[in-house]
């Protein structure tokens, strides 16, 4: 058997307090900040069993066509995933010119498909009553860019009904 | 306090760290190559996104770039490739450490961190620590280890924090009406299997599941004083509810069950496989060796 001495024992031990105190530090007070001691808050907020279920999602013109189409908000076709761009709606709101860095991220990822010319992103909630859906979805538009491509359908929710469930 | 130090430095056969660690290399590759790339994908975003966690800001990490995310994706991919063969396991070990830590970083510090990811930084710091234990023979060494003992169970309580702290998370952050809330629902709708729709359909299931988690969390420690037996069952049972949240929400905390390999006894398990491969393949070489002391042979 291969023993520790008691002097590497009492250090190792100390060591386990230490990063022990970190990880409650990051459950109790910490934030994602304090990663790799962040809080574990996976599934962790509540949502109102009555009320919206809301998802980001983007939607792009390309070269030559005015019209809106659901695009992919993925690493792979523009470098950040969704809960990324959620975690920062309120910079993307305040200058929606850092949406362009997206259009750009895709050309370079995805040099042989289309150009995308312009993006809005759009949050979809799901109503629900009382944990069930009710069968209705609301798109708001939250941010759109260049400026030139936003429209009046932009400036109110469009809710869109789904036949009874 | 000495029984807290015995159990504590618990000493373990240095034949399961030689296996444990060949789990936790073949992971990182894995990981790296297939399970969490977003990290390499910011190389192509612009830095304006990106957000420095702490560690970044006392370390002074860059945004990413391409060549940065390069380097980190394939030189961590193929020192741990070297790891596995158990060679220099410090410094390999050291170096895996740092690669994957650093490649999480790059993944995290654009807005969203992953919280089943903390754990899994204990195992890698720790494998290191057991320097002697990956040139253990082949045939497994039974040579037993205060040090490795320390090393199993600090990644235990790492594998245990992970379920306990996310249960007082969730008191944090949704209070304790979380166990009534729709946050499985939400989970389910945004990202559902077809059994997670099918799961729709009968609300109070979502709502009875959160009940069971939380008290599961809650309860994860309690696994610290059972015996051998039922410790392996609440292994098993954690494993089972992972299969099952994968097919409702398409989540799983993969390096997190890694870890939970850390109760195991793997060593056994494999002279059992070992047997039973060789008893099937014919004679009786699977047989366990004749209990009469033989002298010492060179082996």
């Amino acid at each position: 058997m291969l023993r520790l001495g008691k002097p590497a024992k009492g250090l190792l031990a100390a060591l386990l307090l230490v990063v022990s105190a970190l990880f409650l530090g990051g459950t109790f007070v910490g934030s994602d900040d304090w990663w790799p001691f962040a809080p574990w808050k996976m599934y962790s907020t509540s949502t109102a069993p009555s009320g919206p279920v809301g998802s980001t999602l983007i939607e792009i013109q390309e070269a030559g066509s005015p019209e809106w189409q659901p695009a992919s908000l993925h690493p792979d076709t523009v470098g950040l995933n969704r809960a990324e761009i959620e975690g920062r709606m309120t910079m993307i709101k305040e200058d929606p010119a850092v949406l362009g860095t997206l259009l750009k991220s895709h050309s370079e990822l995805l040099p042989d498909d289309p150009e995308w010319t312009a993006i809005r992103v759009v949050r979809s909630d799901v109503i629900l009553h009382e944990g069930e859906r009710t069968g209705e979805t609301r798109d708001t538009t939250l941010a759109v860019w260049p400026s030139s491509a936003r429209t009046a359908e932009d400036d109110a929710p469009r809710i869109i009904t789904e036949a009874a469930q | 306090m000495n029984r807290l130090s015995q159990w504590l430095f618990d000493p373990v056969p240095l034949a399961r760290v030689v296996l444990f660690r060949r789990f936790v290399y073949a992971f990182v590759i894995i990981d790296i190559l297939l399970l969490h790339t977003s990290g390499f994908r910011h190389g192509w975003a612009d830095p304006v996104w990106y957000q420095p966690l702490i560690m970044g800001e006392w370390l002074n990490i860059p945004a990413a770039n391409v060549p940065q995310v390069m380097i980190l994706k394939w030189g961590t991919v193929l020192v741990a490739a070297f790891a596995l063969t158990g060679r220099f396991p410090r410094v390999s070990g050291l170096v895996v450490a740092v690669g994957w830590i650093w490649y999480q970083y790059v993944a995290f510090a654009y807005g969203k961190v992953d919280h089943d990811r903390g754990d899994f930084v204990i195992a890698l710091v720790v494998l290191p620590l057991i320097g002697m234990a990956a040139t253990a023979g082949p045939a497994g060494d039974r040579t037993r280890s205060e040090l490795a003992g320390f090393a199993f169970r600090a990644m235990q309580l790492a594998a245990i924090a992970t379920y306990f702290l996310s249960a007082w998370a969730k008191v944090r952050f949704g209070g304790w009406e979380w166990v009534n809330s729709a946050t499985i629902t939400r989970a389910v709708i945004r990202r559902g299997t077809f059994i997670g729709d099918w799961l729709l359909e009968i609300p109070w299931s979502l709502h009875a599941f959160q009940w069971v988690l939380f008290s599961a969390e809650m309860l994860a420690p309690v696994i610290f004083f059972v015996g051998e037996k039922w410790r392996r069952r609440m292994v098993a049972a954690w494993f089972v509810f992972h299969a099952a949240t994968y097919s409702v929400i398409t989540i799983a905390f993969w390096p997190h069950l890694v870890m939970m390999l850390a109760f195991l006894p793997l060593e056994e398990y494999r002279d059992r496989a070992v047997a039973r491969w060789n008893s099937w393949r014919g004679g009786d070489s699977g047989e366990p060796e004749p209990q009469v002391k033989t002298p010492a042979s060179p082996a």
